[in-house]
């Protein structure tokens, strides 16, 4: 990713093994992202994919108007959905290589000045084995997380178009 | 009665290890050992494969240096080919070489070993990381964020991925650089430039800081190895191999690295599943030698780029003959940076750098091939015997790493007999001897590393098991 990249847009980040299953549920969402037609209210959406948040990420995203985090989870019923807010934060994430959202966007506020608005959309996943291809409850999920990060993107651009010229839009809490 | 301590795991190094050290009756360090404990097997598991598919899948023997053994396994495929790539094919493979060699530096100093330096060894280790140098340093930070960056957008733009892509195959590359892609690389030199210009600047004034650790961080002799070009020069993706001793004399020039076996030899110890390459002539373990940035920059005569020429003669004031410490590591890696820099300018602008004819194509013409290159952290060997069908009878790689283990396991014994003192442990004490397994920047084969908040129990417990003392962390 490139500061050309993102600049003005909506960024998606989906990251996760799809290699390991219900780790891939990501980037399944992301297939289905980029299949969407264009439609009325939905802004530009740059989607990316990675196996991990790594710091070399925080330009692009201080550049974008938004991000949406897309991960799996392992706690809670297979297929089930979730949308949180995420600010700016340390974590407990020990491993250098692999951040946190949380730390992302810490990087991008400590070395670029900004931290956008951003949410992460996650879905619980049953099984993390070696292997192609999602476990059906994830697979159901699907178009929902899609709707998820549809939405997002929506209340966004409407905040964007209600806020004064040059201030941030307000944060939507999902 | 003897007592032991034990490290483990080692923080802020790519892969799993752990030290022990080994106290005599007086309490005084007597032997230290580094100890792998990671298994990957690929030699094994890579036995019926084609060779041609080796690249792709020894390019997963590591998330930081991919695109070495992807190298190196191409390499050897060529000579299994018995083809001579396209020019063009060789300049692509060195421009992303160059990539690779850049962001692997600019990962081990900035993120894994600055914070040491920036913050101090004696700092709170849940702020001593990259988080810490954001908020102390943020500029250094994003220095590092962005060097490492630039290599690792240099790979994507030439072969696809940032990590773990099939571009270089037996017989030169997949694709061709694009002319958008060439100026998109070339965007980004003036900033790699000056980053890496002013890093060397700070860091020259803040060697002054570490002298203690500059005496003892692996400050010893040793032959040094690496690859040279055949006038002497830096060399990372060709060449022939040069030993040089601790006084700079070469020992032995212009070896074929084909014939590896016949000067470097691979011992086994039981307590590790690293193995202990040395120099045959030399015997076991007298015939220890380095490899790696600090090794390249004392066996290279020169550098052959104007910049680095010019950062290497300064460098070698700090050694009579070759640079001997260790804790140079971080020097040199700095110097290879800017060489890095100045040699993607010259092949940018290269005019057949976008040439279409970027592969020579070949059925297998020989039984066995050795590739080699100089992956960031030293030299790297992979050797394949093949049988009909191309498919791999028996594989041999020599990984960088290994060939530093006998001076990693003589250098943690050094810094623990002068930081190791008594039955107490001290949090500074342990992570003086981590730091300098991290001059050698070491690569276990798995992208994992983890700050000083990963829990980390050191005991140090008498011969008859009683826990004399420990440290916890995390």
């Amino acid at each position: 990713m490139t500061e050309l990249d993102c600049p003005d847009a909506v960024l998606v980040i989906a990251w996760g093994n799809p290699l390991r299953e219900d780790d891939g549920v990501a980037w399944h969402v992301l297939e289905g992202l980029r299949r969407l037609r264009p439609r009325p209210g939905l802004p530009t959406l740059h989607l990316r994919h990675a196996h991990q948040l790594t710091p070399e990420m925080a330009e692009c995203v201080s550049h974008a108007t938004g991000v949406v985090f897309i991960d799996a989870r392992r706690d809670g019923v297979a297929g089930a959905l979730r949308c949180e807010a995420v600010l700016p934060a340390a974590g407990t994430n020990p491993l250098a290589h692999s951040l946190s959202p949380q730390a992302l966007l810490l990087y991008a506020e400590a070395l670029y000045g900004r931290a956008p608005l951003a949410v992460l959309v996650s879905v619980v996943g049953e099984r993390f084995g070696m292997g192609e291809g999602l476990s059906p409850a994830v697979r159901r999920s699907l178009p929902w997380a899609i709707r998820a990060v549809v939405r997002q993107a929506r209340a966004w651009a409407r905040a964007a178009a209600a806020a004064p010229a040059g201030e941030e839009p307000a944060p939507h809490v999902p | 009665m003897g007592q032991r301590i034990v490290i483990d795991p080692v923080t802020r190094i790519e892969g799993h290890a752990k030290i022990s050290l080994i106290l005599d009756d007086q309490g005084e360090v007597s032997d230290a050992r580094f100890h792998v404990v990671e298994f990957r097997g690929f030699e094994k598991f890579c036995e019926g494969r084609s060779f041609r598919e080796m690249p792709g899948i020894t390019s997963r023997v590591c998330g930081i240096c991919p695109v070495s053994h992807m190298l190196t396994s191409a390499k050897a495929g060529d000579e299994l080919l018995a083809v001579e790539i396209p020019e063009g094919a060789t300049r692509l493979r060195r421009l992303v070489h160059y990539g690779q060699i850049l962001q692997s530096h600019a990962l081990s100093f900035f993120h894994l070993s600055s914070p040491d330096f920036l913050l101090g060894h004696d700092s709170d280790p849940a702020k001593r990381n990259i988080m810490g140098l954001v908020a102390a340093n943020p500029e250094v930070a994003r220095r590092g964020i962005r060097l490492r960056q630039f290599g690792q957008e240099l790979i994507e733009t030439l072969s696809g991925k940032k990590i773990h892509s099939t571009w270089v195959v037996p017989g030169g590359v997949d694709e061709p650089l694009s002319a958008e892609g060439r100026d998109r690389i070339a965007k980004g030199l003036p900033e790699a430039k000056e980053s890496i210009e002013k890093t060397l600047t700070f860091w020259k004034r803040e060697m002054d800081r570490h002298q203690d650790e500059a005496r003892v961080f692996g400050n010893f002799p040793s032959l040094f190895m690496g690859l040279v070009t055949p006038d002497g020069g830096l060399e990372h993706y060709d060449g022939k191999i040069r030993f040089v001793d601790a006084t700079g004399q070469v020992v032995a020039d212009q070896l074929p690295t084909q014939k590896y076996r016949d000067y470097i030899g691979e011992a086994v110890e039981p307590w590790t599943y690293l193995k202990f390459p040395y120099y045959k002539p030399l015997g076991y373990p007298g015939g220890m030698y380095r490899v790696g940035p600090l090794a390249r920059l004392n066996v290279a005569s020169h550098c052959g780029t104007p910049l680095a020429d010019r950062e290497l003669a300064e460098f070698r004031q700090l050694g009579r003959g070759a640079v001997l410490s260790a804790f140079h590591y971080h020097y040199a890696r700095l110097i290879e940076i800017l060489f890095c820099v100045e040699r993607i300018e010259e092949l940018l602008a290269h005019p057949e750098i976008c040439t279409p004819h970027v592969m020579a194509f070949a059925r297998r013409n020989r039984f066995e091939g050795v590739g080699c290159c100089e992956a960031p952290r030293g030299t790297l060997f992979h050797h394949y015997q093949v049988k009909q069908g191309g498919l791999i009878d028996r594989a041999n790689l020599i990984i960088a790493t290994g060939q530093n283990n006998l001076a990693m396991n003589q250098t943690v014994l050094q810094i623990a007999r002068h930081y190791v003192k008594g039955q107490k442990l001290q949090e500074g004490m342990l992570n003086r001897v981590e730091a300098g397994i991290r001059a050698y920047d070491p690569c276990l084969s798995c992208s994992t590393h983890a700050y000083g908040e990963m829990p980390l129990v050191v005991e140090l417990s008498a011969a008859d098991g009683r826990v004399l003392d420990s440290v916890t962390r995390g």
